[in-house]
């Protein structure tokens, strides 16, 4: 019996583990610079959490690791992918936001002696918000998830900082509140590559989680950036900048413009629901997914206007 | 090894009847606790509720009481909305004033777990009438206000009101913003695990004229920011007056003279 259970069991866990039995699929967008991209699904035990884009930057003497994905697993299997390919050591890990898909892969990099580095509203928001993500992503995995898939950083950027990898230098900036209130922009100097994180989403629907206002406003502040290509948080992992990034403008201009409209004319949430934004139904994937939760985010925030 | 896979698909076959069960016992738990055996009718002949049947922020979830009353229905003095499986299910009590134009009422709260939604009115005569909705939603309770409480409390007690005609209905749409982080005791912080303590909107009091038009108990189930739509029963330029108090003893007021304004936004019209 006992056996039979074991071989019950390890049926039902291979597929789990056999997840990524093929690596991950990294793509090298400019020299030294390695992006995965993540599905543009919500979190689920089949992708593991793996729905963000995630990679590293390799230097002549460190490798900086740029958000780890959405589980311990996806992680694993990043550093897995970064020890393959150089045996430059992992000396940063950056996360680019508190989003769980973007961090939840930290523990993986733990024993690496890597610094991890992020906002200077990183660690009190991973302390404010982590026992809720832990909970709602160990749901959506199916799996266990213990506390120490937290990890907070151990350096804080205030506002700029410099990171040298050793023949090039990577440019970290700390956003004020916009796609959230964490937002870390990463350029790489040497290739004149911008990655944004969240701050920038292709294809699938952006989600707003600080400050439209802000957002729009960081945004016109990024546009300015001379950059030779863009990594956005979702989405094909090089693009033209700032070309990049006219869907995702257009977007939260239209969420801008018509709930500051249904407010003016007396709207309840309900009717903003209904009323604003529905004509960007088919430029995004999952819209009716998080649509609804902008426009709420966004009428609690413009009604104060 | 048989017998294993038939217990497992018992239980799943099983689930579905027991989470039924398990909303009744609920809900006669905390019928109990608020009206103990009074005797509750149905009442969608005298109002509706509206509530989403999936949240999409389970911390923001927009419902309403809409007046369905016409000639000779009852006058309602009381309503209270309720959410069966949240850890407080009492979301608020509203008792209507002289100057409150009718039972219409908008409002956002907090879901923790899939639950019934309910409102219960009660009329002049002391019965009761419910109606309800199912809403899913999860963690609402528990979802973080923000990351630090100097953030969190900024613009605290600030008092927003806006007034719209009501048209053919008569008298005044009152729309009410409270800034107030409105922490339930839920929001746990994952370093110190230590949970904030509960500090919320508890008591509102809306005049128009120097008349009631609602005075509501709140509980942490309220959003942040807590809103009420109200409906006043005056027509025209009139005084709102906007009186709340916190679970700590701060006191905040308004007082305005506010012209309500005519929407010509046409709300019904499909996109």
């Amino acid at each position: 019996m006992t056996n039979t259970i074991r071989t019950l069991l390890l049926t039902l866990g291979l597929p789990l583990s056999n997840a990524f039995a093929d690596g991950l699929a990294l793509e090298q967008i400019a020299d030294g610079v390695y992006v995965h991209q993540g599905v543009h699904e919500d979190v689920s035990a089949e992708n593991r959490g793996d729905i963000a884009n995630i990679g590293f930057i390799v230097g002549d003497d460190c490798v900086a690791v740029i958000d780890t994905g959405g589980s311990p697993a996806v992680g694993e299997v990043l550093r897995a992918e970064v020890e393959q390919r150089t045996d430059t050591p992992i000396c940063y890990v950056i996360n680019t936001h508190v989003h769980p898909d973007h961090v939840f892969g930290n523990q993986a990099f733990v024993d690496t002696g890597a610094e991890f580095i992020g906002h200077h509203r990183l660690a009190a928001q991973l302390s404010a918000r982590g026992e809720y993500y832990r909970e709602a992503m160990a749901r959506m995995l199916d799996a266990g998830l213990d506390q120490d898939v937290i990890v907070p950083p151990d350096r804080a950027v205030d506002d700029k900082m410099e990171l040298d990898l050793g023949g090039r230098v990577l440019r970290l900036e700390a956003m004020p509140t916009a796609h959230t209130d964490t937002d870390l922009v990463v350029v790489d100097q040497a290739t004149g590559t911008l990655w944004l994180g969240d701050l920038l989403f292709v294809d699938r629907i952006p989600s707003l989680d600080g400050s439209l206002l802000g957002w729009l406003a960081v945004m016109d502040q990024l546009r300015e950036i001379d950059a030779e290509r863009v990594v956005p948080g979702h989405g094909p992992v090089s693009l033209n900048w700032p070309e990049a990034a006219a869907d995702q403008q257009r977007y939260l201009e239209t969420l801008r413009d018509q709930t500051r409209q249904v407010i003016d004319a007396g709207a309840t949430i309900d009717q903003a629901l209904q009323h604003v934004g529905r004509g960007e139904r088919d430029a995004w994937l999952l819209f009716e997914e998080y649509h609804e939760g902008n426009v709420q985010a966004a009428f609690a925030e413009l009604e104060w206007e | 090894m048989t017998r294993l896979l038939s217990l497992l698909f018992l239980a799943c076959l099983a689930l579905p009847a027991f989470a039924v069960d398990q909303d009744e016992e609920r809900w006669d738990a905390v019928r109990d606790d608020l009206f103990g055996d009074r005797a509750i009718e149905k009442g969608d002949h005298l109002m509706a509720l509206q509530a989403p049947f999936r949240a999409s922020d389970a911390a923001l979830v927009p419902i309403g009481v809409e007046d369905r009353r016409g000639e000779g229905d009852p006058a309602i003095s009381r309503v209270w909305l309720i959410v069966d499986n949240n850890p407080v299910p009492l979301a608020g009590m509203f008792e209507y004033g002289p100057a409150a134009g009718s039972i219409d009422l908008s409002t956002r709260v907090r879901v923790n777990a899939y639950s019934h939604v309910r409102a219960v009115a009660e009329t002049g005569d002391g019965s009761l009438f419910m109606v309800r909705e199912h809403v899913r939603a999860s963690g609402g309770c528990s979802a973080p206000v923000s990351a630090d409480d100097q953030e969190a409390l900024k613009d605290m007690g600030q008092i927003r009101v806006r007034a719209w005609d009501r048209g053919d209905k008569g008298g005044a749409d009152l729309q009410i913003g409270i800034r107030h982080p409105n922490f339930s005791g839920m929001q746990m912080d994952q370093v110190t695990r230590l949970y904030r303590r509960a500090h919320y909107v508890k008591d509102v009091e809306v005049l128009a004229d120097g008349e009631r038009v609602v005075r509501a108990e709140l509980t942490i189930a309220m959003s942040r920011d807590p809103s009420l739509r109200l409906a006043s029963g005056l027509q025209g330029e009139q005084d709102v007056t906007v009186l709340a108090n916190d679970s700590e003893g701060h006191e905040f007021r308004e007082v305005l003279t506010i012209s309500p304004r005519i929407s010509d936004f046409d709300f019904s019209a499909a996109e």
